[in-house]
């Protein structure tokens, strides 16, 4: 009964409170939109980091020889694979490392890069064929006449005017310091602008040979987990199982104390060190907490003047409402019927109002993705394709719902209360 | 007839000792004419790039070098913007000085230098005899020079080229270098057709460096980036051991 005059009265009075139901939907829509956003930039973010370090989570090898390399990567992964953890993916590595080492060289330009990565495209294609390929393909890269194909990307190409099937030379230096050049030919071109952007990526045995090392000998095991969203304790866990067989390093949360773990590393010891994305990019994610935060505080702040606008409105509505009141009262409710009268209402104002600001919100986020920022250099790093990427949750979802009820149902309570109050025979002589 | 196998065996011993050692000894006198032991060397470099598409940048440097260090220190003196820009080092160690942020950052021997064909560690003390090896040695005429032509291969692997051949003419001085990398692909050649007397010792007049790593096909003929070098001014007169220090490169911002 409550629930449907509740109803009834919302629709009856639906210009009085449109205002309401307007000023509740574009609040809500505004924080759906912040926070879908931040989570599509911070996803995006953890995508490319994954890509460009060595997976979700990377076990390096500091060897005897005080390097980043070990001769037998297989025999880690087999003791990771038939571990309990929830692995997704686990491939072995070769990286370059050092910038003024790798070194691309076309059409009388050379840029230096900052990696060149070796990969195992097969066992890592769910990750290469996410990447935001714009001339040639991934594919390219696992058919049998590819050993020589290089992966580099827009920014890259774009400034030595490189196009797919060009001799690319490749120079890299030894660990010694000694050079060493190739000639690849470029297989794919990928969008990205930015830092992330210069890589190159090739065949892990190519690079090998390269760098004068083994043709199985890896730097670095990447690991994707299979539905971890807590990567950072993901890590924790595969760091926690290899310590049990193997020298590990104590639990890495920053992308400093990996490097000072490796300048402190003793020439003579073998050791595993364990880093997971979200400490590659501790700063970053740093720098995306505080947004969100920041986001977390307007959130407050617009719910804050919800409250204080909700509450006058269903002030001078109980006011304009006291003799529906009495008549009310006068057939009989209760004064907790009365109450929860008004409390429904608000209810259901609150939660028609977030439906209609989760729609608006989707309209924004789509208008948004449709506008290309490839040429915005400042954001590209939180772009894929050029656009941004947003993420809707379901339990953010829930959770701003929830805010938003609550917020109108406290604004509701102490006018309902008054409303509630009032005696009968006051009400229908006002 | 016992004794007279040993005897040509040892002679055929001793005759190829000889040659190897001929031979290595060769490179040290190829180092010795051109390594400044018991003084300092100061000279200007004038350093033109042309690079493939046709563009020309041009660098002036002055350059004090201590070999008995294995010190050296260039000043940049030109063009205007990388002006006060400097480089020292100090044993293994190589610093670049930037005057804009006053900062100073490691970089390595193997870069190049402002960008042009040349190498830091070009401007290093000749040291051919400590890094390699000799594998193959020929003669070869070189335009009006007859000169020995060695394939060398490197000692260790802090040798930036794996493999160099030198074209050494009949008076010790080299006239021509390929620099191969590991794969065996030519990433340079040098060519020094004058050198300047200063004291007892020679440095180049000019140089020129052909990039085969930065070229492009321009009509169906390969054009590389080349960096012609002119040093000037050469001197030998003793440098206070200031000159070596961080503090100077900051002095001269």
């Amino acid at each position: 009964m409550i629930f449907f005059l509740a109803l009834r009265n919302l629709f009856l009075l639906r210009k009085r409170y449109a205002v309401m139901i307007i000023a509740i939907m574009l609040g809500f829509s505004l924080i759906t939109v912040i926070t879908a956003l931040s989570n599509g930039a911070i996803s995006v973010v953890k995508n490319k980091t994954a890509r460009f370090f060595s997976g979700e989570v990377s076990v390096i090898p500091f060897s005897k020889e005080d390097r980043r390399y070990t001769e037998d990567p297989n025999e880690l992964i087999n003791y990771l694979k038939k571990s309990s953890l929830k692995i997704k993916s686990i491939s072995p590595r070769t990286i370059s490392y050092y910038s003024d080492a790798n070194v691309i060289f076309f059409g009388g330009k050379y840029t230096e890069l900052q990696r060149t990565v070796g990969v195992d495209f097969d066992t890592e294609y769910h990750v290469f064929s996410r990447l935001p390929i714009i001339a040639g393909s991934i594919q390219s890269m696992l058919e049998p006449d590819s050993e020589n194909g290089i992966v580099l990307s827009a920014a890259v190409c774009g400034y030595l005017n490189a196009q797919v099937g060009d001799d690319i030379t490749v120079q890299t230096q030894l660990d010694g310091g000694q050079f060493n050049t190739q000639t690849f030919i470029l297989k794919a071109i990928f969008d990205e602008q930015n830092f992330f952007g210069y890589v190159s990526y090739m065949h892990r045995k190519a690079l090998n040979m390269l760098l004068s090392y083994n043709e199985n000998a890896a730097t670095e095991i990447a690991i994707y987990s299979k539905g971890h969203t807590n990567i950072t304790s993901f890590a924790e866990k595969v760091r926690t199982h290899l310590e049990r067989s193997y020298q590990t390093l104590p639990q890495i949360t920053t992308r400093k104390e990996y490097q000072l773990a490796w300048r402190n590393h003793k020439k003579g010891t073998e050791t595993l060190a364990v880093i997971s994305t979200d400490s590659q990019l501790d700063q970053i994610d740093k720098l995306l907490k505080a947004f969100l935060l920041g986001v977390y505080f307007i959130l407050v702040v617009f719910l804050a003047i919800t409250l204080v606008g909700i509450l006058n409105t269903y002030k001078v509505l109980v006011y304009e409402r006291t003799r529906e009141i009495g008549a009310m009262r006068a057939m009989g409710m209760q004064k907790n019927q009365v109450k929860a009268l008004f409390l429904t209402e608000a209810f259901f104002l609150s939660l028609f109002s977030s439906l209609c600001g989760f729609f608006l919100s989707f309209i924004i986020l789509l208008a948004f993705h449709s506008i290309n920022f490839y040429d915005f250099i400042l954001i590209s790093v939180f772009v894929e394709h050029g656009r941004l990427q947003f993420s809707i949750t379901p339990q953010q979802t829930c959770i701003n719902i929830f805010l938003i009820v609550v917020t109108v149902l406290l604004a509701a309570v102490q006018p309902s209360h008054k409303a509630c109050n009032i005696q009968p025979v006051d009400a229908l002589r006002s | 007839m016992n004794f007279n196998r040993k005897s040509i065996f040892f002679l055929i011993i001793l005759f190829l000792a000889s040659l190897l050692h001929a031979k290595e000894n060769l490179l040290k006198k190829v180092d010795d004419l051109v390594t400044f032991k018991d003084n300092d060397l100061s000279a200007e470099y004038i350093i033109e790039t042309r690079k493939p598409e046709g563009s020309i940048s041009s660098t002036t440097a002055a350059m004090f070098r201590r070999d008995a260090k294995n010190q050296y220190l260039i000043l940049i003196l030109k063009p205007e913007a990388d002006k006060g820009k400097g480089y020292l080092k100090i044993g293994d160690v190589l610093w670049l000085y930037d005057p804009d942020n006053g900062n100073f950052t490691f970089t390595s021997a193997k870069d190049r230098f402002q960008n042009t064909g040349l190498r830091n560690s070009d401007f290093n003390r000749s040291n051919y005899e400590g890094d390699y090896t000799i594998e193959n040695s020929a003669k070869e005429k070189l335009g009006k020079f007859d000169c020995t032509v060695l394939e060398l291969k490197a000692r260790h692997n802090r040798a930036a080229f794996p493999k160099v051949k030198l074209w050494i003419s009949d008076d010790f001085l080299v006239r021509k270098i390929e620099d191969y990398s590991l794969s065996g692909q030519l990433m340079r050649t040098t060519a020094i057709p004058t050198y300047q007397k200063t004291g007892d010792k020679w440095i180049p007049s000019s140089l020129t460096v052909l990039d085969h790593l930065v070229s492009k096909k321009i009509k169906d003929t390969v054009v590389f980036e080349r960096t012609v070098i002119t040093i000037k001014n050469p001197s030998l007169s003793p440098l206070p051991d200031s000159v070596y220090t961080k503090e100077y490169l900051q002095r001269m911002r």
